[in-house]
């Protein structure tokens, strides 16, 4: 291979999506020199719901401007969740704040990072990196040619299999538990669950993660379980389901996706946020909302990431410190949701879960918290329960989550 | 280019290089009235002295102004035991008369005497943020180690004598004679004060609640603006010592004056009178020319 | 092939998609498109434009802190020539151009996103006072706290400026300016009896109220859209010492209460509130003359329901003693009084009893006290009758986002229904007075995320857009508010005389529209 001169800039960006443009809008406004590698064609399709929280609805808006078009898929919005339940109680719950767009992944994703003014660097593959101390070495690869960079600071935004986490953690990924999510694409024959809604089961029979919703009139159904089982049987297995249950009726899949999720770190308060003058943000870092909602987490925490820098730069501080300090109100909001304290006292997510709750009947919320219960039981192998508990023990008695726990 | 502290911070904030806000860097006359400004209470001058010495590993020409020797007055050392000192520093040390009748005036039974080595040199070096010996600093603080308090005329002294020698009492020479009850009912509500600014501002706080009391029982102007900060001509920096125009002290002193009714300008720091000199037809005295109005500095 | 910033698809909009979320707050970079060809018409013309990055790096922020943005380059004009210049040249090549006093705003009014920056702060001369019918003429430019010492040379003063001396006079006067004197004269704008202004189109125009009033009226309270204000004569007064004297209150609506009392009484020259948190609110009333604390003790003092410091201090710590897990909220109020109290005493400001120099005491206080690296203060504008809960739900946000805020209150004297009111600070339903309050974390203590800031300051905004008010310093969070705020047709009749006066929408533009 060929190597030519090292292009200099002040912040490279591994990955162009969400929590890529967020940092770069932060970067770039503040006068940066900040390049954004990608390691497809821009823009790329991507593995998604595409259903955005009202949180990170605001922050597109707010900080790219009003939504085209075409980065919406049909139905354009979500109102809402439905959670299933086995016992057939279906509980409808609309988002705060009103409907949110229903993104197509694909063109969203190309118009934020083009939005943010950073320059990119697409088919061009991360290979490794060295930090100096000053700075930051990257080697990286463009149909076959090695490109090098040099970087003051290094942002790792590429996603839950990062590369530049596995450059700076080899060990890493292999610790962490991996979930495959795969999802299909049918054309509906007749179903009657409200396209309106994101649908959602609470269901240990089907899988650890199950869901439908309309895009584009098809159906999607998809299903998420511990890496190495069967996609084909297990989506077999909830299109059954629904179609007995549910009466929703599919013509034969014309499309499958698949990827692998690293849910768990937000959870337990286990996030990776890199060393030295790079760090890791989004879903490389472990932010995943409740319900598998990334994107929210991934815009908020990557600018956070780009503020950092900027900040450490301003203030002439150690970046890492900087950035573990600001990221900590974004590791509240996101790990509040799985604490049972904040769950019984507070409102840590963005739909009202207790009062479509409340209006059950008493018998229904007796049967509603079994179900739950016996859901969260598959969980149960992955001993995070204990975990979780003494994490929301902490951050009542402190008022934050421990950083100590941190990568 | 902005001069102000913070656009300076800012622009290096933004990557610029100390090269590149010389002008700003080299501008600034260390007046220190930025210090009573910033909220955060950042010795600001002490950093604009940091800048000067990291601009200096850069560069090899200098400005005109710069001093010929970095290695200037050196004093034998001996220790006097007296315990109070007087350190009469640049143009006041060169004023043989003026000294000895600032010192009359200040001693009490004979305690206060002339310090030999008054560290004018150390002061310029530092002032040019050039590099400084140890062993010449050592010497300095060694034969001032005995004395409890210093009077001393270089303003720019003040902060790092305070940190060589804790416990010693740091002076201008105006609060140190203006103490003097007697002295201060010279001072007359036509006259205009000048304090010497960066002693001043080093020690704001206290020294602010002096000179309030002073204004307000003789009724005289002040240099100090509503900030209570001291409008200084610059006339004690090097680059109004090597060109009092140039830096614009004559145009300050004019400021200071503009709608003021002074008859008569009383200055702490020599250096100020002939600023003020070439900036009015008023009669300008030094402050130890009160009692004997009809001393003339130029002796 | 992404055509930015167009919603086509009209069902989005219909299923109400874009009702509640914001408008972009962020602006997107200007992409710098014939830049060069306009800076070279500008040296052409003998306009120096600084660009080198050590220069354009000072502008990166404002007092906010949160808002960043380079300009391409920056031009410190000295003459409303230089201004003229710029700004045709600016309609030419469509460069954005924003203008920037002291930078003082919060939510980035005064960052430039690229484009050109006019750094108002080089024309700051005093250009005549009259001390006979008592106004002044100055470049606008000008910190106020500039102004106040040219004026106290001849034993004057201005009449109404915002707290924080270190804005300038043309941005106050953009903007409105709040002092604790507005309950009886008004916003600082409403001060100004002539300006002379340089349109978006480059002419150069003097106006008052009665030559060319509409331009005045479009320009105060404009925010900066409808020209740059580069000389206004402004009405002063004697300089006068002034008694102040503090109310304590342990209930907000109690004090609110009061305040409104005083604001309709004109029973005080100052009055404003102060809060640390909802637990120690602080009335601080004050006097130009003796004669008026004479009279505001009898008439008026016995009405009022707050507590002297001693009194208020046994009940705090009756409370405290009661409630001992609140130790740390006890400490911090502790903390506060020691340190906060005597800066408005210092003995060097004080004279007889008098503060001498309140606009050095409360300025210098702002700083210490409220100032920091990072500045978040969203603000509410209500009329009477909405005040006082437009500012309980306030501090209901304060207190789920922060352990430690202030509330600062004041009133707002309305002067008839004004051309400038419209669309501004002012909210629309108010009466004869207005009550504005800010809400303020005390940042100090923790570093927050800009992103925790912004959810804060939403929130409190949207207090405003439910209820109906106005915000009132008001700046570039109303791009994302404004239509929700003030309704289509209002900003649409606006943006059309914004139009009208900007072809190439070159000035501020960010700012609001």
């Amino acid at each position: 291979m060929k190597t030519d001169k090292a292009i200099a800039v002040d912040v490279l960006i591994v990955g162009a999506s969400l929590a890529a443009s967020a940092a770069a809008k932060r970067l770039v406004d503040a006068g940066l020199d900040v390049v954004a590698l990608e390691r497809r064609t821009l823009p790329r399709d991507k593995v998604c719901s595409g259903i955005l929280s009202p949180r990170g609805h605001r922050f597109l808006v707010e900080n790219f401007g009003p939504l085209p078009e075409e980065t919406l898929h049909n139905p354009v919005s979500c109102r809402g969740v439905t959670f299933h339940f086995p016992s057939m109680i279906s509980i409808p719950m609309d988002f705060d704040g009103g409907p949110t767009p229903h993104l197509h992944r694909k063109f969203s994703d190309y118009w934020t990072i083009t939005q943010s003014g950073v320059t990119i660097h697409d088919n061009t593959t991360f290979l490794e990196l060295e930090d100096t101390g000053k700075g930051v070495l990257i080697r990286a690869r463009k149909e076959g040619r090695e490109i090098r960079y040099t970087a003051r600071f290094v942002i790792g935004a590429d996603g839950p299999r990062s590369a530049v986490t596995k450059a700076l953690y080899p060990d890493y990924q292999k610790s962490i538990p991996w979930f495959m999510v795969g999802q299909k694409f049918q054309k509906i024959i007749a179903c009657p669950l409200d396209s309106d809604y994101f649908h959602f089961w609470f269901h240990p029979g089907l899988g650890h993660y199950t869901w439908s919703h309309e895009r584009n009139a098809q159906q999607i159904v998809g299903v998420g379980f511990p890496a190495g089982g069967n996609l084909h049987t297990m989506h077999a297995n909830v299109e059954k389901y629904l179609e007995e249950k549910h009466g929703v009726k599919l013509e034969p899949a014309e499309r499958l996706e698949g990827c692998t999720h690293n849910f768990g770190p937000s959870l337990i308060n286990r996030y990776i946020f890199g060393k030295g003058n790079v760090l890791i943000t989004g879903q490389a870092a472990g932010f995943f909302n409740m319900l598998a909602e990334g994107m929210s987490c991934a815009l908020h925490s990557g600018a956070i990431a780009g503020e950092a820098i900027v900040e450490a730069m301003q203030r002439n501080r150690p970046v890492q410190e900087v950035y573990r300090t600001l990221i900590a109100s974004e590791v509240r909001r996101c790990t509040d949701q799985w604490n049972p304290v904040k769950i019984i006292f507070g409102n840590p997510h963005e739909a009202d879960f207790k009062t479509a709750f409340g209006k059950l009947s008493r018998k229904e919320k007796v049967t509603v918290i079994r179900d739950l219960v016996d859901f969260l039981k598959i969980y149960a192998p992955y001993n995070w329960g204990r975990q979780i508990l003494s994490q929301s023990c902490i951050r009542l008695l402190r008022g934050e989550y421990p950083s100590n726990r941190w990568l | 280019m902005s001069f102000t502290r913070k656009a300076r911070a800012r622009a290096m904030q933004g990557g610029g290089t100390y090269e590149e806000i010389a002008p700003a860097i080299d501008s600034c006359l260390l007046c220190g009235a930025c210090e009573t400004a910033c909220p955060e209470g950042i010795e600001l001058a002490e950093l604009n002295i940091h800048q000067r010495q990291e601009l200096n590993r850069q560069r090899t020409t200098y400005p005109r102004w710069y001093p010929a020797d970095s290695n200037g007055m050196i004093d034998s050392g001996r220790r006097p035991d007296e315990q109070t000192l007087l350190l009469a520093g640049g143009l006041l040390g060169s004023k043989q008369a003026l000294c000895l009748s600032l010192l009359e005036q200040l001693g009490t039974a004979g305690k206060t005497a002339l310090a030999r080595d008054d560290g004018q040199d150390i002061a310029k070096i530092m002032e040019a943020g050039l590099p400084l010996s140890p062993e010449r600093v050592e010497r300095f603080v060694s034969s001032l180690r005995s004395a409890r308090t210093l009077i001393v005329a270089e303003g720019l002294l003040h902060r790092p004598l305070r940190a060589w020698l804790p416990g010693t009492k740091i002076l201008g020479p105006g609060e140190a004679l203006l103490s003097d009850a007697s002295l201060r009912l010279l001072l007359r509500p036509e006259d205009l004060y000048i304090i010497e600014g960066r002693g001043y501002h080093t020690d704001h706080r206290r020294l602010a609640g002096f000179y309030h009391r002073l204004r307000h029982e003789t009724g005289c102007y002040t240099n100090l603006d509503l900030q209570r900060t001291a409008f200084s001509t610059g006339a004690a920096s090097l680059q109004g010592r090597n060109n009092i125009a140039a830096a614009g002290c004559i145009e300050n002193a004019k400021r200071i004056l503009k709608g003021k009714k002074a008859g008569r300008v009383v200055v702490e720091d020599l250096a100020d009178s002939e600023a003020f000199r070439l900036a009015t037809d008023l009669p300008v005295i030094h402050i130890a020319q009160l009692r004997r109005g009809k001393l003339s500095y130029e002796d | 092939m992404i055509e930015t910033n167009v919603i086509k698809d009209k069902a989005a909009q219909a299923n109400g998609l874009w009702n509640r979320v914001g408008d972009q707050t962020n602006p997107s970079r200007w992409n710098g498109e014939k830049w060069r060809s306009f800076v070279d018409h500008l040296n052409s013309r003998g306009v120096i434009v600084h660009e080198a990055l050590p220069d354009v790096s000072v502008f990166v922020s404002d007092a906010g802190g949160l808002a960043l943005g380079m300009p391409h380059g920056i031009v410190r004009p000295f003459s409303a020539d230089e201004i003229a210049e710029v700004l045709k040249a600016a309609q030419i090549y469509a460069v954005p151009v924003t203008t920037r006093g002291g930078g003082l705003t919060t939510e980035g009014e005064s960052v430039a996103f690229g484009g050109l920056l006019l750094d108002m702060s080089s024309m700051n001369r005093v250009l005549a006072v009259d001390p006979v019918n008592l106004t002044v003429r100055t470049e606008a430019g000008i910190y106020w706290h500039q102004l106040a010492e040219t004026l106290r040379q001849d034993g004057l003063d201005y009449l109404s400026a915002p707290l924080n001396l270190t804005s300038s006079v043309g941005g106050t006067l953009g903007v409105g300016g709040i002092d604790i004197n507005s309950p009886r004269l008004g916003c600082s704008a409403d001060q100004c009896l002539a300006l002379k202004v340089v349109t978006p189109t480059g002419e150069i125009i003097e106006c008052s109220t009665t030559e060319n009033s509409a331009l005045m009226e479009r320009v105060l309270l404009g925010y900066g859209q409808f020209g740059v204000i580069v000389e206004a004569t402004l009405k002063i007064r004697l300089f006068t010492p002034i008694i102040m004297k503090y109310f304590y209150y342990s209930s907000l609506r109690t004090a609110m209460e009061d305040l409104k009392y005083i604001a309709h009484e004109d029973a005080a020259d100052y009055s404003g509130i102060l809060t640390i948190m909802d637990r120690a609110i602080n009335l601080l009333v004050a006097f130009d003359s003796d004669e008026r604390e004479k009279e505001f003790n009898l008439r008026w003092r016995r009405h009022l329901r707050g507590y002297g410091e001693a009194s208020f201090g046994l009940r705090m710590a009756g409370y405290y003693l009661l409630h001992p897990w609140k130790f740390r909220e006890a400490a911090y109020l502790i903390g506060r009084r020691l340190t906060l109290f005597p800066e408005f005493w210092k003995p060097e400001y004080m004279h007889k009893g008098k503060i001498v120099d309140r606009t050095v005491v409360f300025s210098r206080a702002v700083w210490k006290f409220w100032g920091g690296r990072k500045m978040v203060i969203p603000d509410l504008a209500a009329s009477e009758e909405k005040f006082i809960e437009a500012v309980e739900r306030g501090n209901q946000v304060c207190r789920k986002y922060f352990r430690h805020y202030t509330l600062y209150c004041v009133g707002i004297k309305l002067f008839n229904s004004r051309e400038r009111y419209e669309m501004s600070c002012i909210p629309p339903d108010a009466g004869d007075i207005a009550f504005g309050c800010e809400f303020e974390p005390m940042l100090r203590d923790t570093d927050y995320s800009r992103d925790y800031l912004q959810s804060f300051k939403n929130e409190i905004y949207d207090i405003g857009v439910d209820m109906g008010l106005s915000y009132y310093r008001f700046g570039g969070m109303m791009k994302g508010y404004i239509r929700k705020a003030f309704g289509d047709d209002l900003v649409d009749k606006h943006l059309a005389l914004k139009q009208q006066a900007d072809p190439a929408m070159i000035l501020n533009r960010d700012v609001i529209f």
